[in-house]
């Protein structure tokens, strides 16, 4: 008899006060042990209908990631924790053909970088084979950081590698030899073009002086002329001649001290001659060189200064930076227009100047090219209202040398607001004089 | 060490299913089907019969009764010991620390000098067992093995309750010390359920209340695993236990099993913790393994002369093997002896000691079998 029924029996003879059991009582047991039967059997089905399911679910990760580790643009490998390789894609059988043959599951480690050895460039320093082959196993045990080896065909290959859970070890191999090729390429390329740069610089220091010392006798020699210190001229025209010789000399000089001037800054060589100076007598000045220009273009020129302020600055630097934007702002203002020049005492204590047009304005995406050495010219402004491009970037410098520094705010049509500031360290809100 | 067994039926009453002679008990164990004692009449007949013993107990999702599975009944087994002391403890989960502060205060109310080991039970609804055990052995330390069960109440996981020297109540726990030379205590704990799929990573979770594996509703996995059978959650969820160990130690693993599920978060809760990042694998049974399996925890539990054997085992087994088991009461008999008497209960947790650790924990799913001799 089957054990389940047996048992039951014995259980219905105990539970029944004479020990006997009836048909009925057998015939309901019987009935039990098959209903549990074909219960058992319910639950066996559903749980090969799981197992399947599953099953094909493994069988899926495993497919992604075996179609993953193909299809990688890297070498990949896993090594056991015996350091045998389980599995590897063929992109590092390519990067290592030297070990092409020897890759299949269940090779060991140790044995190729030995099959390698031969073929090694250099790897942290190790001249020798045998300490290759030592150093590249014992760090393929214990990984840090990822490092790259130089075979001898002078290829470059860079290699990941970390330790897995149970105890093996994964790793990734990218030949790196073309971007290695680039980056040497892009650093030769950056070293060459700081050389030539520095030479331009040199450059210019140097022909600016070789120019500068012929224009001093043109405008010397032309301000003799035009106060007819050696007698009348003749032909008033003599006069007008020698009047505009001396107005285009002085003019070459100021784009010739710029171009002096911004070459010393990029080269790292201007240095300052500081004093305390009357910002608003420094201002007054600057206007009153301007005034003829601003009226002859049809302006109106307003000052609003704060008082008595002195500042620690350049006098010839401060004063340029000034004519700069205010000649700027004449420059770009229509006939019609005004300029305002106004001088105050920031929230921190510093002083800003701020020269505000009525003038075309600048689109944004235009002012770091305007805050750029010579970039006024690609923005084409030259040509229709002259110059180089300098006054804006040769201001910022001096302001920046200064510790301060330059703002544009500008609307396209309706004007441009320039203000310079330099912080409070270099301001005196008393009455302090350059002596 | 002499034994005395009854079973209590409706219908025969009190019945003596095995004796070693008259007795003076120092010890009654009882493992009680929910219901039959709610009117406190069957703790009152044990307290007459057994007058001078501790009576120790609580209710399960099934009564084992030598090598007999039964419902609805109760067994008691009184125990005379010729040599072996006893001290107890026992507290409420309402106190501080929730359950391990409960597993702090059981340890602390039994004498250190002499114990040999602890049996536990516990309330198996309302208690963490794996802060449980951990609240006993900070105090204990991991010299004295600690086993025992949580309480059951079927298959329902409504109430479960508790008891020594009264009637059982729901929410307490209890602690039995053995003390001095002489007594031996073996131990083991056997699972058998095989692993089924792919292994999943615990990715939401708080405490005991598992809500994602793989980022995808656990709910929703443990609905397609039971399939017919998804109807009948909580309870048919004991037919999955979920295995699962910190990320990298597979052998860490322990079984988990759920005790309950809040539909409207989708949390399943375990009876013990789950934690976030850990690798989970579900589990089936399969028959003949489950069998296999509990002669396995006999084998490990095997010691010489054992009188008695305190079978705690899963519910979670008892519906799956259906009719079927007593086999695997009837293999861990094959594997004692007939000399050593089975007494214990289907429970909502299992309390032992780790292999090849001396930390204790909370299993689930596992025939967990404490041996018990005298020099």
């Amino acid at each position: 008899m089957h054990r389940l029924l047996e048992r039951q029996l014995a259980r219905a003879r105990r539970d029944t006060p004479d020990g006997e059991t009836d048909l009925e009582t057998l015939l309901a047991l019987v009935d039990a042990a098959y209903l549990e039967f074909d219960r058992q059997r319910r639950v066996l089905a559903h749980t090969q209908e799981i197992m399947r399911d599953e099953y094909g679910l493994i069988n899926a990760g495993l497919s992604r990631l075996r179609d993953a580790i193909t299809q990688m643009g890297a070498g990949f490998a896993i090594w056991d924790s015996n350091d045998r390789l389980v599995l590897c894609n063929a992109l590092l059988r390519e990067i290592l053909p030297q070990n092409a043959e020897l890759l299949r599951p269940g090779v060991a480690f140790a044995d190729c970088i030995v099959n390698m050895a031969p073929h090694f460039g250099s790897f942290g320093g190790a001249e020798k084979v045998n300490d290759w082959v030592t150093k590249r196993v014992a760090l393929h045990r214990d990984p840090a950081d990822p490092f790259e080896i130089t075979l001898a065909d002078n290829r470059h290959v860079r290699i990941w590698e970390a330790k897995t859970s149970e105890g093996g070890i994964v790793g990734v191999y990218i030949d790196v030899t073309e971007s290695k090729r680039a980056e040497g390429e892009l650093r030769r390329a950056k070293e060459a073009a700081e050389s030539a740069n520095r030479s331009k610089s040199l450059f210019l220091a140097n022909m600016s002086h070789e120019l500068r010392t012929p224009l001093n006798a043109i405008i010397g020699f032309s301000e003799i002329m035009q106060g007819e210190m050696m007698g009348p001229l003749g032909d008033r025209r003599y006069l007008t001649y020698a009047h505009d010789i001396h107005d285009a000399g002085a003019h070459l000089l100021e784009i010739i001290n710029d171009i002096l001037d911004m070459s010393k800054i990029e080269a790292g060589k201007f240095e300052l001659d500081a004093e305390w100076v009357d910002l608003g007598e420094l201002i007054d000045g600057v206007v009153n060189m301007v005034r003829a220009r601003a009226h002859e273009a049809g302006l109106t020129l307003h000052v609003a200064a704060a008082g008595l302020l002195s500042v620690f600055c350049e006098r010839r630097a401060l004063r340029q930076v000034l004519l700069n934007l205010i000649g700027n702002a004449i420059k770009f203002t229509p006939a019609g227009g005004r300029v305002d020049i106004a001088a105050k005492v920031t929230a921190d204590g510093g002083v800003a100047v701020a020269v505000a047009d009525t003038g075309v304005g600048i689109a944004p995406q235009n002012i770091p090219l305007a805050l750029m050495p010579f970039g006024q010219i690609e923005l084409t402004l030259s040509r229709a209202h002259g110059g180089v491009g300098l006054g804006l970037p040769l201001s910022q410098r001096l302001a920046e040398l200064h510790g301060g520094h330059l703002e544009i705010a500008s609307t396209v049509g309706s004007g441009t607001t320039v203000s310079v500031t330099l912080p409070p360290e270099r301001v005196s809100r008393s009455a302090l004089r350059s002596a | 060490m002499r034994i005395e067994q009854r079973v209590w039926r409706i219908g025969t009453g009190w019945r003596v299913a095995a004796s070693d002679g008259a007795l003076a008990p120092a010890l009654v164990l009882f493992f009680a089907a929910p219901g039959t004692l709610d009117d406190g009449k069957r703790f009152a007949e044990l307290r007459a019969l057994y007058p001078a013993a501790a009576i120790l107990g609580c209710t399960t999702g099934g009564e084992i009764a030598d090598v007999d599975v039964l419902d609805g009944a109760i067994v008691a087994t009184a125990i005379e010991f010729a040599h072996t002391r006893l001290a107890f403890a026992e507290t409420t989960i309402e106190g501080d620390g929730g359950s391990a502060g409960a597993g702090r205060r059981l340890a602390g109310g039994l004498p250190r000098v002499g114990l040999r080991g602890v049996f536990v039970l516990s309330d198996g609804t309302h208690v963490n067992g794996t802060d449980l055990v951990a609240g006993i052995q900070k105090v204990l330390g991991p010299d004295i093995a600690v086993t025992g069960g949580l309480a059951g109440d079927g298959a329902r996981f409504v109430s479960t309750r508790v008891g020594l020297n009264a009637n059982p109540v729901p929410g307490r726990l209890a602690a039995l010390g053995f003390y001095g030379d002489e007594v031996c205590l073996g131990f083991g704990s056997f699972g058998g359920w095989d692993t089924v799929g792919p292994e999943r990573v615990i990715t939401r979770a708080q405490g005991t209340v598992l809500y994602e594996l793989d980022d995808q509703p656990a709910l929703a996995l443990y609905r397609k695993y039971l399939g017919p059978e998804a109807d009948n959650l909580p309870a048919s969820a004991l037919l999955c236990p979920l295995r699962i160990h910190p990320p990298g130690k597979p052998e860490a693993a322990l079984v988990r099993t759920v005790i309950g599920v809040d539909n409207a978060s989708g949390g399943m809760v375990f009876a013990g913790s789950v934690p976030e990042g850990y690798v989970a694998q579900l589990m089936l049974g399969h028959f003949d393994n489950l069998i296999a399996g509990a002669g396995r925890a006999a084998e490990r539990a095997a010691i010489p002369q054992a009188r008695l054997a305190i079978l705690v085992s899963c519910i979670g087994r008892k519906l799956l093997l259906g009719q079927q088991i007593a086999d695997e009461v009837e293999a861990v008999k094959s594997v004692l002896g007939a000399a050593c008497k089975l007494t214990g209960f289907y429970s909502y947790g299992e309390i032992a000691p780790l292999e090849n650790s001396p930390f204790c924990d909370l299993h689930n799913q596992t025939m967990t079998i404490t041996t018990i001799a005298e020099a």
